[in-house]
């Protein structure tokens, strides 16, 4: 017989809902250090090198962005699509045929056009790329109610070897002419080189920050974000008030699909400068949705928590040279993400006293 | 420390015994027809019970006293905390405070489970059934002490036995989602007269029920007492109380305000006791109606949400400034003709016409019907009326938002919605709302009010009400009569869908009987006959009624 | 096409197939119960690897099937603690489950001296018959040639299948799947049903998992499983949530991601990457067509997926 149960928490406080991941994070980080330890590695050792080859230099800073920028894209992307109860798992592929689609842009336009139209065109293909391969699973998720899960995680698979074949399988106009024997990615015409802010870091951390805010703006303060809202609040509720919601889901998918895509695009045109698929393939749309959680699904959040997630990534590296395995981080991740999910507790319940056979008990609920 | 029945004991004893309808040996739990004693005279006792949600006292230190044999009616308001008290008792939930105790016997019920097997059952007012089950499956189902191997025919032919045995007519092959209202509930009770309860509690039993049918209900359970269990009715409804309680204990606030033996007890007294003072609810005062032209719908036909026919070719005429009620148990098309007016749902065949202006509505989305006047209260508040997570300003352009001054081209005009929130807040009077709070924070009488201060605040012709009482306690209650009848004096036409006949009565100027997704009558609310009105309800030809 | 390739290409499809159907029925299983384990791709590689470093270090196959199983096991519970007590979102903890146990499994990869990558280990997974009946044509090797696993697996189908639609526990679990309020009232442990259920397929899954490094492929490699772990949910959806038709469509997409060699066999060449596609697209096919013909032969548990908490008001 227990002597405490649970209830619903009304509201949180404001605070509390910001506070939760970050207890979450660390939590997380706790346990790593523990797994650490076990495995033979001192952390604090680990984390002084994590948070100096994050943030410790300025051109630490500039690379954290510098990863953080693909980031930001795909964290929006899986954001806005959550936020519908749209599980769109499919980033990484769309983040691929975003790379597919503006390289092969790049490479069809040559030389043609001056630096601004170019890159404009670029980063358009690049997600009207990601966008439409989004669709193939929001249409019939919008139509058919098909499980958008499996079908955008296959999706993944069918992208991933794609943009495999395309550079090692075949010689296709996206594989590098020059060298045979080892194949690697074709160089975009320097006329798409994203120009550069300081040290690595090019102007495509604009593009995420600024769809980041514009984003955010939007759901608050135009019609279309009023549905989406109303929407996602309750579907009961819009179909009432007649709102389309296929129509949004199929939208919805699109730019979220668009977003990623644009991360693609803001690849190889930035710190890639090819289309190198293994340069491609490092795990963003999973990371994205990663930020999204952490973020709660707030555009405006997943900006820092971005640049959070990306100094963890970037000191991969560094890490690896002191003995840490490359997937630790990716283990890190999940658990991360396991803590915050589970924050998710703290915000929606909370505890108080039962009475118990014969015991004098207090009768208010004690908030935890 | 729990009562447990001797399950395994039984279950050794008589390996196919899951049916049988004979007494149990069970410690403590024993019925008086077998001529044993019972471990006490109370069936059941709470002493100083409370129990709260969300910080706010549901229940308020209450006794309560069962005695074997006798039905004890529970009486009070909505939310007056007749519901969690048995819940309580039920296993359901878990009290704050207070100590339970069965036949004599402390108990500390931690789920439904432990309750069940201490002979204690509730039939609550949504019924726990599994719609994708059939009926015999829905009676095994969590019996600890039914076969481990199931096998259809010969479960069924056991669930067919045990209802013959106690007159309850239910086929234990059907799919529960199939069955009507009064049909499931039926399954809930024998659900658990097969798990042999001795102490059945019904949450509001006749709300869904024809007045034949809460008939029957009511002579049952009286048979049931007779023979030796123990029942409680939870109701609000003081005519029935009285023909078949021995006592009735009133809540009210949460709070314990009054038991009394039935024989002695009147029912001005029992009103009071149940409000706390001297309350009348507004009713219709004749005002001599407009007779202009609201709505007209001819022939109105449309599918449920699995597909079949709900809709059978409905028709009527609906008066500016007229209320005209829509009697009928539950299922039989109610909603679904609300949600083909209001446009939420496509009409098969036939016609809706705002008749002042001689449109057919019938294939316009919603937001056309919005602007052309026609306005919709939905019965389900929280999860369609109102988009629970977003503030009350949301809310209350949920769908004028398109419109100017709440939109200017692809923005929203922030200020303007919120300055209208305002005015509306003030003007219906609603209370617990706080900027930016979701909607869903507030009672249910306060967010009925956003629901219709959104329906009403763009002065419609026609308004669907669908059960827009259900649930609210009296004073929310008064306050939605209230606007209703403004409107109506103010020339809304209002299609008003209850299950309560006599709030029916009470507000309408006409009344039609909707059965089987037709219209089988219809009367003019002053000379109406119940009975009549019942039969219909019920399905009978209105020649074989009147016969 | 002559007899034996079609022949070899059934094999392989039981083969291949048998992970799949192993973490499929385990996750029929899961979600009939009303939980959506989406973290199965990490716990058949957190299980692969733990199967094949018990089987390096002990060199006993039992024990590394043991270890496996458990594996599972274990990881599923983290799953069954967040859905079923903490009561948070699903997919998110999936999703976690599975970024954990594609860490944790290279990571164990990695370790070790000399690392596990590039061992071998000869306490393997092998046909019970070598030869003799075994060779009988057809009949043979579809049916009789097989090691333990693929005929437990078989076991595993009629045993759920048997369990899920004619027992009455069986019934109560799909109560809970279904409209846990209900279960809840009639007397049946909700948050029992979902833990047992999702351990099921937890270990099911880790058993899975082994299967690739002990019989299919008796080495370690990064995410060996190839996505495995999320053809398995696929597969639960379009065997509509009964275990003989996952059985069934696991082997198909065994046969599928078999496909190339059958292909090279009569000298179609295509690049191996296209080839590597066949079962995603194979699952993308199947999951929309079911989606078109839906509720033919049953749907999702209703609550598949949301959190039960009893005292709602």
């Amino acid at each position: 017989m227990r002597s405490v149960a649970i209830e619903r928490r009304p509201v949180p406080p404001r605070w509390f809902t910001v506070a939760v991941p970050i207890v979450a994070v660390l939590c997380a980080a706790l346990i790593a250090a523990g797994f650490l330890a076990l495995g033979g590695y001192d952390p604090i050792e680990v984390y002084r090198t994590m948070l100096e080859t994050a943030f410790g230099s300025r051109f630490a800073i500039t690379e954290t962005l510098v990863q953080a920028t693909p980031l930001i894209l795909t964290g929006l992307a899986a954001a806005l699509a959550f936020r519908l109860q749209l599980w769109n798992i499919g980033g990484e592929g769309q983040l691929y045929l975003g790379a597919v689609v503006s390289s092969g842009l790049a490479f069809a336009l040559g030389d043609s056009l001056p630096a601004a139209p170019a890159i404009g065109l670029l980063l358009i293909a690049g997600a009207v790329g990601g966008g439409l391969y989004a669709l193939l699973a929001g249409v019939p998720r919008a139509v058919w109610g098909t499980d958008e899960i499996v079908l955008t995680l296959m999706f993944n698979f069918v992208a991933l070897n794609l943009i495999n074949y395309l550079v090692f399988g075949s010689s296709s106009a996206w594989r590098d002419p020059v060298t045979s024997s080892f194949p690697q990615g074709r160089f975009l015409p320097e006329v798409f080189d994203l120009p550069h802010l300081l040290d690595r870091l090019d102007i495509g951390v604009l593009v995420g920050v600024g769809a980041g805010i514009i984003g955010w703006w939007a759901l608050r303060r135009t019609r279309w974000g009023f549905e989406f809202q109303v929407i996602g609040d309750s579907r009961g509720a819009a179909r009432y008030a007649g709102l389309n919601i296929r129509r949004k889901i199929i939208q919805t998918f699109f730019l979220s699909g668009a977003l990623a895509g644009l991360a693609g695009a803001v690849l190889v045109a930035g710190p890639l400068g090819s289309f190198e698929p293994r340069g491609l393939t490092i795990g963003l749309g999973f990371s994205g949705i990663l930020v999204a959680a952490i973020a709660r699904f707030n555009l405006l959040a997943v900006l820092p928590t971005a640049v959070f997630v990306a100094g963890v990534t970037v000191s991969g590296p560094e890490l690896q040279s002191i003995g840490v395995p490359a997937p630790a981080v990716v283990m890190v991740q999940g658990t991360i993400l396991l803590f915050v999910a589970a924050g998710e507790f703290f915000t929606t319940y909370r505890f108080k006293r039962v009475a118990r056979q014969g015991v004098e008990k207090h009768e208010e609920a004690v908030a935890v | 420390m729990h009562i447990a029945c001797n399950v395994a004991k039984m279950a050794e004893s008589t390996s196919e015994s899951a049916v049988e309808a004979g007494p149990q040996a069970a410690t403590g739990v024993i019925s008086a027809t077998d001529g044993r004693p019972h471990g006490s005279p109370l069936a059941a006792e709470m002493a100083s019970i409370s129990k709260s949600f969300y910080g706010t006292m549901a229940i308020d230190a209450v006794d309560f006293d069962l005695r074997w044999g006798e039905v004890h009616a529970l009486l009070g308001e909505n939310g007056a905390g007749k519901t969690s008290l048995c819940s309580v008792l039920a296993g359901l939930y878990r009290p704050d405070d207070g100590e339970v105790s069965v036949d004599g016997q402390p108990v500390s019920f931690s789920s439904p489970r432990d309750a069940l097997a201490a002979g204690v059952g509730m039939v609550y007012q949504e019924f726990r059934l599994v719609e994708s089950f059939t009926v015999a499956e829905n009676v095994a189902l969590g019996d600890p002490t039914a076969a481990i191997r199931l096998r259809r025919r010969r479960l069924e032919r056991k669930v067919a036995d045990l209802a013959k045995s106690f007159g309850i007519d239910v086929h234990p092959g059907r799919r529960v989602g199939q069955l009507s209202v009064g049909e499931r509930q039926r399954v809930e009770i024998l659900k658990l007269l097969h798990r042999d309860v001795r102490i059945l509690i019904l949450d509001e039993p006749t709300a869904v029920l024809t007045p034949q049918e809460s008939d029957d209900l009511l002579r049952t359970l009286r048979q049931m007492a007779d023979e030796g269990r123990a029942i409680v009715i939870i109701s609000h409804k003081l005519g029935e109380i009285q023909s078949v309680s021995d006592r009735i204990t009133v809540l009210r606030d949460g709070r314990r305000v009054g038991q009394v033996d039935t024989a002695t007890s009147d029912r001005r007294s029992l009103a009071r006791l149940m409000i706390g003072r001297e309350f009348q609810l507004p009713e219709r005062r004749d005002t001599g109606r407009s007779r202009k032209p609201g709505l007209s719908v001819r022939d109105l036909r449309a599918h449920s949400d699995d597909g079949t026919e709900a809709l059978r070719g409905v028709s009527f005429e609906l008066a500016r400034g007229e209320i005209l009620g829509v009697a009928g148990v539950a299922g039989n098309g109610q909603r679904e003709l609300a949600e083909t007016i209001a446009g939420v749902r496509a009409a098969t065949g036939g016609e809706i016409v705002m008749a002042e202006q001689s449109l057919d509505v019938t294939n316009l989305p919603v937001v056309d019907r919005t602007d052309l006047g026609l306005a919709y209260v939905p019965d389900d508040r929280k999860g369609v009326g109102v988009s629970p997570g977003l503030p009350i300003a949301d809310n209350l352009v949920l769908k004028s938002y398109v419109h100017p001054p709440f939109s200017r081209g692809p923005l929203l005009a922030t200020r303007e919605v919120n300055a209208h929130a305002q005015t509306l807040t003030e003007r219906f009077d609603i209370r617990g709302v706080r900027s930016g709070m979701p909607v869903r924070l507030l009672s249910g009488g306060n967010l009925q009010k956003v629901v219709l201060a959104r329906e009403i605040s763009g002065q419609p012709k026609i308004l669907v009400a669908s059960y827009p009482t259900r649930g609210l306690d009296l004073g929310a209650v008064a306050a939605v009569r209230s606007i209703l009848l403004e409107q109506a004096q103010a020339g809304t036409g209002i299609l008003l869908m209850s299950e309560d006949l006599d709030e029916l009565l009470a507000l309408s100027d006409r009344l039609i009987v909707l059965y089987g997704g037709r219209v089988v009558g219809e009367f003019d609310a002053h000379e109406v006959d119940v009975d009549h009105i019942g039969l219909l309800m019920a399905g009978h030809d209105a020649d074989e009624a009147s016969a | 096409m002559n007899d034996s390739t079609v022949v070899t290409l059934i094999v392989s499809g039981i083969l291949f197939g048998t992970p799949l159907a192993l973490a499929a029925i385990g996750e029929i299983m899961a979600e009939r119960s009303g939980v959506l384990n989406l973290g199965i791709e990490g716990m058949m590689l957190v299980g692969a690897v733990a199967a094949f470093w018990t089987s390096v270090q002990t060199g006993s196959v039992w024990l590394a099937i043991l270890v496996a199983i458990a594996a599972g096991a274990v990881m599923s519970a983290v799953v069954a603690l967040m859905s079923t007590t903490l009561r948070v979102s699903q997919i998110v903890t999936g999703l976690g489950v599975v970024l954990f146990g594609i860490g944790l499994s290279s990571y164990i990869g990695r370790s070790g001296d000399p690392p596990l990558h590039g061992q071998a280990t000869s306490a393997t997974i092998t046909p019970f018959l070598d030869s003799g009946p075994a060779d009988w044509p057809v009949v043979g090797p579809i049916l009789l040639g097989h090691d333990f696993v693929v005929y437990v697996t078989w076991i595993f189908a009629a045993l759920t299948s048997w369990y899920l639609f004619k027992t009455r526990t069986g019934l109560a679990t799909r109560a809970v799947g279904e409209d846990p309020a209900s279960a809840d009232a009639a007397g049946v442990r909700v948050a029992a049903v979902r833990y047992a259920h999702v351990l099921i397929g937890g270990a099911a899954a880790g058993f899975g998992g082994a299967y690739f490094t002990l019989a299919l492929i008796p080495s370690w490699q990064d995410e060996i499983t190839a996505g495995a772990g999320w053809i398995a949910i696929a597969i639960v959806i379009i065997a509509r949530w009964r275990p003989w038709r996952a059985l069934l469509a696991a082997y198909v997409f065994g046969a599928a991601t078999r496909l190339g060699l059958t292909l090279q066999i009569l000298n179609v060449s295509i690049s191996p990457q296209l080839l590597s596609m066949i079962p995603f697209l194979l699952a993308i096919a199947a999951v929309l067509l079911s989606s078109i013909a839906r509720s033919r032969g049953g749907s999702a548990p209703a609550s598949l997926a949301r959190p039960y908490f009893r005292e709602e008001r």
